[in-house]
């Protein structure tokens, strides 16, 4: 579905990417786990268009979207759940549903509504906040909106940077059952993610992302053999 | 004395919704880019020229003047636009700042060469006796300007939450990064803010030139004080603050003008800003998205 060869971009002077290999399969879960600093948020701005990379090609479904515009590359089908969340905290929580289908909202007005609709029935309490402000709103319940709102634009791949930043456990153990959701309705995602414990739990397959390379590909259970790779991701034990 | 006092608020209100609108243009400028574009003033006034030289040259009506001042405002726009911001938009925001103070100088020297001089006449509006009401009179332009303004903002509020355009604005202006991510492109949206701006600048410059009878090369720079100082106190970058910076600017400036004397008018207007510096620096409306967006992060 997703092919990434050889990307390397520039953060500023940074070389952040040098060389990433990356595929995710359509219908699975691939799993991007990386220290701080790796080059996970890079490499998401990268396949969404904002930071253009100095080499190498993506392709998603056949199609290269390097250089496409972060527009372009939505209405093929990609759509993320940024870090940090970053929904507009002065912007109710209806509007903010709005601003995910930005790209098709000239088109198709009224299919973004009922999806708004079929959103409410999907997390009930965002409709019961439907008109408070985003800003108002906690951790978890932006992150349930981060991710509506990246739906709303009907993607076919979800990219979802670090959910579980910042959330309490039982919090993200929801987020993560959205996830699992998400999956079992047939939605690609690719997710970066710290929590590999969590991760790995839902991943299909995973990808380990050092200093700006892929420096491992395999399946969850592989991990768990790998002593080094247990031993800096998942705790000693 | 109340009566002097109402009177002087009503006028107040009339001159303040003018300030409104110049104080709209600035915020819906600052609020997007997070930039400050000192030659807001400038480009209008270059508007009002081109709105007098038709007036002057081809005798034009007043709704040919009123027009090419805003399409001539809304060009100067799209020029300080494309130089002070897009061309560098990755640079640091003291250059766009910098060089918009450039671009003023710039346009004010091609008005004062072309129109060497200096005070030139300008059609007004409508010529009619003022209404009376018991002790209270209006005057018809000024009561147009407050009618105006009052549509412009009803339009350009509707704009802001009922349209895909608005939507995206309102995305950009509260965090570009977050509506890169949704396809909104940046660049235009803010392309289009200013087109707004200007436009906004165009009629405000309309109506109070129109009301004065004539404009000078001054106006940019009075244009610039007094949208800037209606968005400082209302709050940076909010829209309702900019309406209740101006109608506040306007009223001010009327009762100390009434109270004190024409030397005080400005005084007084600079002493209530400095006093909102101090004790309230987000002004009237800024103060509460702080609060919010404090209460956004602890959240977290």
């Amino acid at each position: 579905m997703l092919q990434i060869n050889n990307i390397c971009t520039n953060y500023g002077a940074i070389e952040a990417l040098r060389g990433v290999n990356l595929d995710a399969n359509d219908g699975e879960i691939t799993c991007l786990l990386g220290p701080n600093g790796a080059g996970k948020s890079t490499l998401m701005m990268t396949i969404m268009g904002i930071l253009s990379p100095r080499e190498g090609t993506i392709n998603f479904n056949g199609t290269s979207i390097v250089n496409a515009s972060s527009g372009q590359i939505i209405d093929k089908g990609i759509a993320l759940v940024p870090e940090n969340r970053l929904v507009f905290p002065e912007m109710d929580v209806r509007d903010n549903l709005m601003a995910g289908a930005y790209s098709r909202l000239a088109k198709e007005k009224l299919e973004c509504l009922a999806d708004i609709d079929e959103m409410y029935r999907r997390f009930p309490k965002l409709k019961e906040r439907e008109k408070q402000l985003a800003g108002t709103l906690s951790g978890g319940e932006q992150q349930m909106l981060a991710v509506a709102r990246a739906l709303m634009s009907k993607p076919k791949l979800l990219l979802m940077d670090e959910p579980s930043l910042g959330l309490a456990p039982l919090i993200v153990e929801e987020i993560f059952q959205i996830i699992r959701d998400l999956h079992s309705d047939g939605t690609s995602i690719l997710l970066v993610e710290q929590n590999a414990h969590m991760a790995l739990q839902v991943a299909d397959r995973f990808c380990l992302l050092e200093q700006g390379r892929i420096t491992f590909t395999g399946e969850p259970g592989q991990l768990e053999e790998n002593e080094l790779i247990k031993r800096a991701y998942l705790g000693s034990s | 004395m109340a009566a002097d006092f109402i009177q002087n608020c009503l006028d107040g209100l009339m001159i303040g919704s003018a300030y409104s609108l110049l104080a709209i243009g600035f915020t819906l400028i600052f609020g997007v880019m997070r930039r400050l574009n000192l030659s807001y003033g400038p480009s209008i006034m270059l508007g009002a020229f081109l709105g007098t030289l038709v007036y002057l040259e081809f005798q034009a009506g007043n709704i040919v003047v009123a027009l090419v001042t805003v399409l001539g405002a809304i060009a100067a726009g799209i020029y300080v636009e494309r130089v002070c911001f897009w061309a560098i938009r990755r640079g640091a925001a003291a250059a766009s700042m910098v060089s918009s103070f450039a671009v003023w100088m710039q346009l004010e020297e091609i008005v004062t060469v072309f129109f060497p001089e200096r005070t030139y006449s300008f059609p007004s509006m409508i010529e009619a006796e003022p209404i009376t009401f018991g002790p209270f009179f209006l005057a018809i332009e000024n009561l147009i300007m407050f009618l105006s303004a009052v549509l412009l903002t009803v339009i350009l509020h509707f704009c802001l939450y009922h349209t895909r355009f608005g939507l995206a604005l309102r995305a950009v202006s509260e965090n570009p990064r977050a509506a890169e991510f949704m396809g909104i492109n940046i660049s235009s949206i803010m392309f289009w803010a200013f087109v707004t701006a200007s436009a906004f600048g165009g009629v405000a410059a309309y109506l109070i030139i129109s009301t004065d009878g004539q404009v000078t090369p001054m106006f940019g720079i009075w244009a610039t004080f007094k949208g800037l100082i209606a968005m400082m106190l209302g709050g940076m970058g909010s829209i309702p603050g900019a309406i209740l910076g101006g109608l506040l600017l306007g009223i001010i400036e009327t009762n100390s003008l009434w109270y004190l004397g024409v030397e005080y008018r400005d005084l007084a207007a600079y002493f209530v800003l400095f006093m909102f510096l101090v004790f309230r620096p987000g002004g009237i409306m800024g103060q509460v998205s702080v609060l919010r967006e404090q209460a956004a992060t602890r959240r977290v």
